[in-house]
């Protein structure tokens, strides 16, 4: 019986080798169509790659958390985790004193009046920041010696934080005062809550005469 | 019966031979792999180059270290400042004046290591910064506000200090961090190295009162 097997063309050439008819697959009318796993995969890879793509393009730049800013005004209570803080006013000196010593800058000294109290137990409010029109940021400087604000809850405490800045963060005649209750790093990276105010600043009424900073006083009950 | 297993090894490896280069276009990547390296090695490819030496900065001329920019003045040699913070093995400071200004968005920090007096012993790094005006401690330095600062390094035989110093100054990177994911700035190589001649004018406020 010959071998059931497709004929080598040289063989055939020759005709060395009788073949048998070997079943040839008849075409179907429909065309061949993938299986639904390669579908699957294929859906699969594309959504890899879209959310690689997503996730590349999302960077601490993009601000991920924009919406954790908790707007505020002057002259009202915001409440911020364990703080209540109420922001008073603002003054802006060119030498401020710190005890004895004159404390001069190559810029301006903004003096913040504020005063808070805590929600659930002492603590106390560490960072803060001003950022003015250019999108420069500031803290509260370390070479004025802040006084002890013994807050707590309902005890209200106020004082004045200094800031250093240009004269030119002042130009616009406002800056953003930013709290932070859990420190700055922690509002940067994670989606909670830190407070922000337009805090309105006349950059022509500078003191040029040192100013004492005031001091951090108890309030009594009511006041702010 | 079972075959020993050193004949049974050179087998493998004679069929793992084999079938890298069984087929043409496998033997023409494997000489590639092979000749590439080897031919760069050859000549010369895999030197280590000699670096130039990094430029020199005159005293008193600003240089850009990335998100600041430093100008070094001059130095001093005391045992009249930061008294308390001395270490116990030290007779004083070399105090090296700069002026500080950063044109970043942000506060910054000057790591320790930017800054360095590689003639001193312990001259890789600073030890405290003092702000020049009110003898306060530098921590961070904010945009666009210079301040003169007293980077200070101390020193254990304040004679041996000369009346010239060399001071190296490392430009910085800025680098997204792995873990945070923030952008950040990194110390690199030294950029540029100034020489600063000795003062006998130390900052007044710097002078602990006896």
């Amino acid at each position: 019986m010959p071998t059931p097997r497709y004929p080598d063309p040289h063989e055939l050439h020759t005709g060395s080798v009788a073949v048998a008819d070997l079943p040839v697959e008849q075409p179907t009318a429909t065309p061949r169509r993938p299986r639904s796993g390669s579908w699957l995969a294929a859906a699969m890879l594309a959504v890899l790659l879209a959310v690689g793509v997503v996730v590349d393009s999302v960077t601490a730049e993009n601000n991920p958390h924009p919406g954790a800013a908790v707007s505020f005004a002057v002259g009202e209570d915001v409440t911020l985790q364990n703080f209540r803080v109420h922001v008073n006013g603002a003054r802006v000196a060119e030498t401020i004193l710190d005890g004895e010593r004159q404390l001069e800058t190559a810029g301006l000294w903004l003096l913040v009046d504020l005063s808070y109290a805590n929600v659930r137990r002492p603590d106390l409010l560490n960072d803060l920041g001003v950022r003015d029109h250019q999108g420069r940021t500031y803290s509260v400087t370390d070479r004025h010696s802040r006084g002890t604000w013994r807050a707590a809850p309902d005890t209200w405490f106020r004082g004045e934080v200094v800031f250093e800045v240009p004269a030119s963060a002042l130009a616009e005649g406002e800056v953003e005062l930013l709290v932070w209750p859990s420190g700055r790093s922690q509002a940067e990276m994670v989606p909670m809550r830190y407070g922000s105010t337009r805090l309105p600043v006349d950059p022509a009424a500078v003191a040029t005469e040192p100013v004492e900073v005031a001091a951090v006083e108890l309030l009594p009950a009511g006041q702010r | 019966m079972t075959s020993s297993p050193a004949p049974a090894l050179a087998s493998g490896v004679r069929a793992a031979a084999w079938a890298l280069v069984r087929t043409w276009p496998r033997r023409v990547a494997l000489s590639v792999l092979v000749l590439v390296p080897a031919l760069v090695a050859g000549l010369g490819g895999f030197r280590t180059v000699e670096l130039p030496p990094p430029p020199q900065v005159p005293a008193g001329e600003p240089f850009d270290l990335g998100p600041a920019a430093v100008r070094v003045e001059s130095f001093f040699v005391s045992d009249q400042v930061l008294t308390g913070m001395l270490p116990e093995d030290a007779q004083g400071w070399v105090g090296v004046l700069v002026e500080l200004s950063v044109h970043a968005d942000d506060e910054w920090s000057l790591p320790d290591e930017v800054v360095a007096v590689p003639d001193l012993p312990g001259g890789e790094e600073v030890a405290y910064g003092v702000i020049t005006q009110d003898d306060s401690i530098l921590t961070r330095l904010g945009p666009d506000l210079p301040q003169r600062v007293a980077l200070l390094y101390p020193v254990a035989d304040l004679g041996a200090v000369g009346g010239q110093l060399q001071v190296d100054l490392r430009t910085l990177t800025e680098e997204r961090s792995f873990f945070e994911g923030t952008m950040r700035w990194y110390p690199g190589e030294v950029g540029a190295t100034v020489q600063v001649s000795r003062t006998e004018q130390i900052p007044p406020a710097m002078i602990d009162e006896q």
